[in-house]
């Protein structure tokens, strides 16, 4: 197998693949006038890319397209939906925008809510809680006077819930007034003799120190018990014409 | 083409306007045929796969974002079918024991033509692919170079040194007949 000149074999592929200056063709087809080697190098050459021309079918592309496009147009395709479909309609644009605006519209309000009003109203009912508890949970006060003053206060109280029948503040005054508040408070329910405030009177009982001492809760819960018992025989008994 | 007549056809496309794809077809099927052939070496399978390619295109086209890339997006997908049928095709042959020479006689078109498939085979991708779409260019090395997204100088040297080994591929296997 014979070879093409090394200084000529480069220029050769080069003016096969038309890459090579006019000038440098005439001296190349020149020297393969005189080379049996690198004239059966061009030769093969030529051969060789007539056939990859072939092969590639480039010549017949028109034919290949039709049988395309009639493919494409005798098959019922069905599209993918995809970005571009949504990218058409600029009112989709818009109704996205408006979303997205009344979304965070919405989150802000919400975080205004949070941060601001409902904290506020939290302390509001808050405070009025806590004032209730004040109320119920006030400390005994040490100094004589002081004692003096709330326990007289206090008695009023209970004078006033007595005059006015107010059961619920005689109850509260139970829980919450001075110990002599208390006894004053169970033994006027127990003139009254309201079986609703039994409960009351028996947990006050319960804590009734066990010395021997007269419980006055106990004392107005039999006064009540014995008055319902009273007003039961009476209803039961017949009503003469 | 223009940029803004190839997006009216992508947009038009992507609207299920079968005549704005035909016309892309057009436009594109050497681009998709060259790279499929480039790709898996067999005209016949190359024209099945860019056909596949297109049809799948048209399906497809709503997925592309950008109108504009329709060419590269086209080559892409004609890029990972082709692949995808050469690894089938490949492990059909590793299964069939089939990946023997051809049995080359003088004067036969056909076998010339087998011959030059398989020679053509044997070269490696990096050449193959500039080879077959030079050719598929009109012999055109600027054309290659666009579609390859590669230097005009590269693609030279490639397609010369592709041809060099193909001449010889194919005379060495003149010599043994």
């Amino acid at each position: 197998m014979t070879h093409p000149c090394q200084d000529y074999e480069n220029k050769i592929l080069d003016m096969s693949l038309e890459m090579l200056e006019i000038s440098e063709q005439i001296s190349v087809l020149e020297h393969i006038d005189q080379c049996a080697a690198c004239r059966a190098y061009w030769e093969g050459l030529q051969a060789v890319e007539e056939q990859v021309g072939r092969w590639t079918g480039a010549e017949c592309m028109t034919d290949k397209i039709d049988k395309v496009i009639e493919k494409l147009n005798a098959t019922d395709l069905h599209q993918e939906p995809g970005v571009q479909n949504r990218q058409i309609g600029w009112t989709m644009g818009w109704k996205r925008i408006a979303a997205i605006f009344l979304i965070a519209v919405g989150v802000m309000l919400q975080a205004v809510y949070f941060v601001h009003i409902r904290p506020g109203l939290r302390k509001t009912i808050g405070s009025d809680i806590q004032g209730v508890l004040n109320n119920t949970a006030e400390p005994v006060p040490t100094n004589k006077v002081e004692y003096a003053k709330r326990l007289g206060l206090e008695k009023q109280q209970v004078e006033q819930a007595r005059t006015g029948g107010r059961i619920g503040q005689l109850e509260l005054l139970l829980d919450t007034g001075l110990p002599e508040t208390k006894v004053l408070a169970a033994n006027i329910l127990a003139e009254i003799g309201d079986a609703g405030v039994l409960d009351t009177l028996e947990k006050h009982s319960a804590k009734w120190p066990k010395d021997g001492t007269e419980n006055p809760f106990q004392k107005a819960i039999e006064a009540i018990r014995e008055r319902q018992n009273e007003s039961t025989t009476e209803e039961s008994l017949p009503h003469n014409p | 083409m223009d940029k803004s007549r190839q997006r009216q056809l992508v947009l038009a496309s992507a609207r299920g306007d079968k005549t704005a794809y035909a016309e892309l077809i057009r436009q594109y099927y050497g681009a998709v045929y060259g790279q499929c052939l480039a790709i898996v070496s067999h005209p016949q399978d190359a024209e099945d796969i860019a056909q596949d390619v297109l049809l799948k295109g048209y399906i497809k086209i709503g997925q592309l974002r950008d109108p504009d890339q329709f060419g590269p997006w086209i080559r892409k997908i004609a890029q990972n079918n082709a692949r995808t049928f050469l690894g089938g095709r490949k492990q059909e042959l590793e299964f069939n024991e089939q990946i023997n020479e051809p049995t080359l006689s003088h004067g036969a078109s056909q076998d010339d033509c087998e011959h030059l498939q398989w020679a053509i085979g044997k070269l490696p991708t990096e050449l193959r692919t500039p080879l077959v779409l030079y050719y598929f260019h009109g012999k055109t090395l600027r054309a290659v170079a666009e579609q390859l997204g590669a230097s005009l100088t590269d693609i030279h040297r490639k397609v010369r040194c592709a041809l060099a080994q193909l001449y010889q591929l194919m005379k060495e296997q003149g010599d043994k007949v």
